[in-house]
């Protein structure tokens, strides 16, 4: 998982800083795997946002639904989640 | 408006997907259980077995397009993509058996209400959505946690 490589690459940094002698090509070194994390934070985060707003629109449509006494989704509104769900798998498996 | 409700049938599906997709993404649990609520809880919201399935698809919808963020990165580790990849792999059939339970219970109680078909037929229904929500469960939590958190 991303959070548990980050976590990784800044221990496997923290430990290399407190190493004596450190050479300048080891710095170089240490601060490409910082760097390397940083990134991978940056998307994780993204990726987690965009996650945790997605569950917020789909929780408020399905509350619409409710208040509206509707219990089950129209045959357009199912084949419209099904594709999206196999649009993304076939993307997902070509990527 | 049906006739019939079959809305506890589906509960403990329900209540499973509920925890496995709290604890996956460490988000506020279930109103269901009585855990907490949350802006971003579709199986908290969800009181019919038709919003349970949006919320099942949806959530797994979201957790696919986490994915792709993922993939597209360059700077996602290989091991990462895999897994991902894995996770959707073996999630893919499962859903699309759900969509399928989704539509026939859909269509048996479109029927029933029609009077051209028997509540046994939507029992039957029922029971295998249910099945195909439970088994869903893991494979949404699995890709969510992966993908989302």
């Amino acid at each position: 998982m991303p959070l548990q490589l980050i976590l990784g690459l800044l221990q496997a940094a923290a430990t290399a800083l407190s190493a004596p002698g450190i050479s300048n090509a080891r710095i170089a070194s240490i601060a490409q795997l910082v760097s390397h994390g940083t990134t991978l934070a940056s998307v994780a985060t993204t990726a987690s946002t965009r996650f945790v707003s997605a569950l917020q629109d789909l929780t408020a449509q399905i509350n619409t639904m409710h208040a509206e006494g509707r219990d089950d989704l129209t045959d357009a509104e199912q084949a419209a989640i099904d594709a999206k769900v196999e649009a993304a798998h076939l993307e997902i498996a070509t990527a | 408006m049906v006739p019939y409700r079959f809305r506890s049938p589906f509960m403990p599906a329900v209540a499973l997907l509920c925890l496995l997709v709290a604890f996956a993404l460490t988000i506020p649990g279930c109103q269901a259980l009585g855990l907490s609520s949350a802006s971003a809880n579709p199986f908290g919201a969800c009181k019919s077995s038709g919003q349970c399935y949006l919320a099942a698809a949806g959530t797994y919808a979201a957790s696919q397009q986490a994915a792709l963020t993922l993939l597209k990165d360059p700077s996602t580790p290989t091991s990462v993509k895999d897994g991902l990849k894995k996770a959707d792999a073996a999630a893919a059939p499962v859903m699309g058996s759900l969509a399928q339970a989704y539509a026939v219970y859909r269509h048996a109680k479109a029927d029933l209400a029609a009077g051209t078909s028997s509540p046994e037929k939507v029992a039957i229904a029922t029971a295998d959505l249910n099945k195909w929500l439970t088994d869903a469960g893991p494979l949404i939590a699995n890709l969510s946690k992966l993908a989302g958190s």
